[in-house]
């Protein structure tokens, strides 16, 4: 470095004196890897590490929504009828569900025989309900976030008083999913919800929708059947307006709720599935069960 | 840069000029260019990113199983309690009111048994529309427990109403106890009180030994400190002030016992000890060991979600599939919903934790109005005082399995025997409860690791056999309860097996005279010193490392398991034994002699029945054979209990006499120690 050398006397320095003092320098930044080093690609390197996500799952209990005052309360079990168009009123051109309540089919509508229900034939037992839950009522749009399945069985309600499967054409197609502690001769498949704690946590009043849909995996034909909670489907004139969407009948909206530590989860119907019969019905007085009934859709 | 500028200043331009502000621009040029970078590669460590989170996290996750070994020795009567129409009825303004008593069948001795564990009978009526017990599923044939049966002692029951709670708790806090009575003031704190000296005859020669109440923790070569013990020998040759002996064997003459005796070369005439005053303490390196209890702090709340619903805030619980124990007890499966967070948090030694405790406690949420047996009971105890007359469970207390000596509190088995009344006991716990006393530990300052001599163990029994005395004058008291240990370690990080070497700052300290509190602070930082360290003198510190998740010492210490979503998964792996407080291990055949007739009151056909439904009846002869030539017994024992007829018949009547190491009242089953060979043995066939 060049030094300006200058000798300044005393008296000469006055009053606003100033001296501009040049200081040259000859260092010039070459390149900027300090500040790449230090900052940018630490800067980088934060922002390419993904951010902790919590995929932690709880189990979500059935609940009921009791009218009067808003509680979500427990349920220990709850029913699920599944009632399709008899094979009569198929063959006749006019199909047609069995009975006119919230009441199941019987599973000769289905095409099975005494055979298949007296020595659980693998086509009956490889039969299955699946519940799929998706994140939207729109079939074009909609994601599936999680399925459940429910294996074809016989229990109280297929057999009679003396422990024998009864005649098909006597034989709901009925299930009754149960707590697996508090009901333990019950279905348990199907009864509790996992899905993620956070999620629901972090949800506006800690309550999480989904949207489910049912079919039915008929073990007999192949063919898998959907259907709907709501009776109002006219066969011949299905419009994917009545079908889809918050007020269609076949997506049956789910609320998850953290109810202040406990996790629940209810059905929540649209009017058409609360038409008479309803499809959903949570608030039955004892010793009903709540039950929830489909119906088929197409032929 | 050469370029010069001279510079003149005003004044020295003309003698009238005056000098004044310049400034001068001077243009900073440069040709050259930063340098393009190449293209900039890093490579990001996914196991230390991985490394990294782990160690920053502080949050735990609890899943798991326990395996119960349940059952019933300790029932409250045996009797069937048959349903009602309407045991109960809601009152408004008075709410619940006990209807009727729900009736009841005694079950006579021959129809009780015994089916992995649990004490019962089996319906052996055809018409069990009308009977019913607890669960409503009576049937021909089923075996049922008596009461306490399934539904109230099993983890997993499906009358909804939890049993048990579950808890994450941890050790924040020491406190001290008297183990042994005394006058002296001599507690915990001044060591494991002895309570016995014995001789030992070993190679010729005789040793002293003695017995402590508690594990002491011990191992042979250890050095101890004898403490107010009495030198026989003059002039003092022991010098039990000023030396320290080494623990010469375990054990007593036969080798057993060596948890709690121990052998020293001592001359046995040489030497005496005062009960409840004389104690040891370990020694390492001229550091004496330090005894304690420890407390427990829960980190859960453990409040139940839904009464009838059997859902927990904190956990859920469900069967863990086809898990069972040996005894068919299901195996039931938890995860904790609530994460635990242990940040900041300190133990009882004010280091970062690194155990935390699986705690079940047993509950007292059995008195559900609506069921039958709650009803038969609650109008049992209508009697009792108003604090315990609704509770089916009495609450709980604490100790620990000491041995036996009526000087000795804290003494869990002893608890109801009348010769240990006044005795020091952990009273009064309550599943709600927050704080929980815990185990007895010693602690080195020289080894800096803390040894679990004893376990703390939680006594219950119902109000029913523990006030039998006051509910019916007839009986007495049956004081037996359950016991079971509550805590169950989780290690979650571990100390290292290597001492750090002691760290000196008082050297630096002195030689650069530093003062400020702030400068030491930073001193230490600077040498590492945990917060946790122990100062062995003034600045002068050592300590053991924590060692990280995943780090694995030298000898293989050290912990491991998953990090996922951002919190440490800690899998539980638990048995769960709710074991009898004083299981019988003796027994005593004593006969009864009953004379029935014509002539004799119409009581002693009462005490014949009575002594017929005992649960230990063992059977009855008659005195004299001759008796039974002239009677026609042909409906058994229903006949000869309505004998009236003369002459008088005599019968002897065997009952087991069930005895127990403390008197705890009277004793229904014997323990599994008893050779039941000896006695009578039963088949199903007899009933079904």
């Amino acid at each position: 470095m060049f030094v300006d050398k200058r000798k300044i006397l005393l008296d000469d320095v006055g009053s606003g004196t100033t001296i501009d003092i040049v200081l040259g320098s000859d260092f010039f930044p070459v390149d900027n890897s300090d500040l790449i080093e230090n900052r940018f690609v630490k800067d980088e390197i934060k922002k390419s590490i993904n951010p902790i996500i919590d995929y932690k799952k709880v189990i979500f209990k059935p609940a009921k929504i009791v009218p009067e005052t808003g509680n979500w309360e427990l349920i220990d079990k709850f029913r699920i009828n599944l009632n399709f168009y008899t094979p009569e009123s198929i063959s006749n051109g006019t199909p047609e569900h069995r009975g006119t309540e919230s009441e199941p089919g019987m599973y000769s509508d289905i095409g099975f025989i005494f055979d298949d229900v007296f020595c659980r034939t693998v086509r009956f037992t490889n039969s299955f309900i699946r519940l799929s839950f998706f994140d939207k009522p729109y079939s074009g749009k909609n994601t599936l976030l999680t399925f459940a399945d429910i294996y074809t069985q016989i229990g109280d309600l297929q057999e009679n008083e003396y422990g024998f499967p009864n005649p098909v054409d006597e034989s709901p197609i009925s299930f009754i999913l149960g707590d697996p502690i508090l009901q333990p001769d019950t279905v348990h498949e199907g009864f509790h919800m996992y899905w993620f704690q956070d999620l629901v946590d972090n949800s506006p009043n800690q309550e999480y929708e989904m949207y489910m849909t049912l079919q039915f995996n008929n073990g007999v034909n192949g063919r898998i059947y959907e259907l709907a909670s709501s009776r109002e489907i006219e066969p011949n004139n299905i419009t994917i307006n009545n079908i889809e969407g918050t007020d269609g009948i076949f997506y049956l909206k789910v609320v998850l709720k953290n109810d202040n530590g406990v996790y629940k989860y209810s059905f929540i119907p649209n009017d058409k599935q609360l038409q008479q019969p309803p499809g959903v019905l949570l608030n039955s007085p004892p010793p009903s069960l709540p039950t929830l009934t489909f119906w088929q859709i197409t032929p | 840069m050469d370029k010069t500028n001279k510079i003149l200043l005003n004044k020295e331009r003309t003698y009238n000029s005056v000098n004044v502000n310049s400034q001068l621009q001077i243009g900073i040029d440069s040709t050259s260019k930063p340098i393009p970078l190449n293209d900039i590669d890093t490579t990001v460590s996914q196991f230390e990113q991985f490394e990294k989170e782990r160690k920053e996290s502080t949050i735990y996750r609890f899943y798991g199983q326990v395996t119960p070994i349940i059952s019933n020795p300790l029932f409250n009567d045996n009797i069937k309690i048959n349903n009602v129409d309407e045991p109960i009825k809601e009152e408004p303004g008075l709410g619940i009111i006990v209807n009727t008593t729900p009736p009841s069948t005694k079950i006579f001795s021959n129809d009780i048994f015994e089916t992995d564990g649990w004490i019962g009978y089996y319906n052996d009526e055809p018409d069990e529309s009308a009977l019913q017990f607890n669960d409503n599923k009576s049937a021909l044939c089923n075996f049922t427990p008596f009461d306490p049966g399934y539904d109230r002692l099993r983890i997993l029951d499906n009358d909804g109403i939890p049993n048990y709670l579950f808890k994450i708790t941890y050790p924040f806090n020491k406190k001290d106890i008297t183990i042994v009575k005394n006058k002296t003031g001599v507690s915990l704190k001044d060591g494991i009180p002895i309570i016995e000296k014995f001789t030992v005859r070993l190679n010729g020669r005789e040793y002293v030994g003695f017995k402590t109440p508690i594990n002491h923790g011990l191992s042979t070569n250890d050095e101890i400190k004898l403490i107010k013990f009495t030198d026989n020998t003059s002039p003092s040759v022991l010098s039990l002030n000023e030396k320290n002996y080494n623990v010469f064997k375990l054990g007593n003459q036969t080798n057993d016992l060596k948890f709690r005796t121990f052998i020293i070369d001592i001359n046995p005439n040489d030497i005496d000890f005062e009960i409840g005053v004389s104690t040891i303490k370990r020694v390492v390196q001229n550091k004496l060991s330090d005894y304690y209890v420890r407390e427990f702090k829960s980190l859960t709340t453990a409040s139940i979600g839904e009464i009838g619903g059997s859902y927990y805030k904190d956990y859920d619980i469900y069967p863990a599939a086809f898990g069972t124990s040996y005894y068919k007890d299901k195996v039931a499966s938890f995860n904790f919903k609530t994460d635990v967070d242990v940040d900041g948090l300190k133990d009882n030694l004010g280091r970062p934790l690194s155990e935390l405790y699986f705690t079940i406690i047993k509950n007292d949420s059995d008195t559900d109005p609506t069921s039958v047996s709650t009803q038969y009971w609650l109008s049992q105890q209508s009697g009792l005082t108003q604090d315990i007359k609704s509770r089916f469970w009495t609450k709980i207390t604490a100790g620990y399995e000491t041995e036996n000596n009526e000087n000795i509190n804290y003494n869990i088995r002893s608890f109801g025997d009348p010769v240990y009344n006044g005795n020091d006991y952990y009273t009064n716990i309550d599943e709600s409860d927050k704080v929980f006393d815990g185990d007895i530990v010693e602690y080195n300052e020289s080894e800096l690791l803390e040894r679990s001599l004893e376990f703390v163990h939680h006594r219950v029994n119902t109000i029913y056999r523990e006030y039998l005395n006051d509910i019916d004058s007839v009986y007495d008291d049956k004081r037996e309860g359950y016991l079971y240990n509550p805590f169950k370690k989780i290690q979650i990080r571990e100390f290292a097996n290597y001492i750090n070497p002691v760290v000196d700052i008082q050297n630096l300290i002195g030689k650069y005279g530093i003062t400020n509190p702030t400068e030491i602070e930073v001193l230490k930082k600077s040498f590492g010193v945990p917060s946790y360290a122990t100062e062995i003198s003034n600045n002068v510190y050592k300590w053991r490392d924590l060692l990280d998740i995943g780090e694995i010492d030298s000898t293989g210490g050290g912990v491991d398991y998953p990090f996922e979503s951002g919190a440490h998964y800690i899998n539980i792996n638990d048995r769960f034994f709710f074991k009898r407080q004083d299981p019988p291990c003796e027994f005593i055949i004593v006969t009864e002699e009953i004379e029935l007739g014509l002539t004799v009151p119409a009581s002693n056909k009462e005490k014949f029945l009575t002594y017929l439904s005992d649960p230990t009846f063992l059977g009855y002869s008659f005195r004299d054979v001759n008796d039974i030539t002239n009677v026609n017994f042909t409906d058994g024992v229903g006949n000869i209990a309505n004998y009236n007829l003369s002459p008088n018949i005599i019968l002897d009547v065997n009952l087991a006499d069930f005895v127990g190491e403390y008197d705890l009242g009277k004793r229904d089953v014997a323990g599994g120690c008893v050779n039941l060979s000896l006695l009578k043995q039963k088949d199903i066939d007899d009933v079904c």
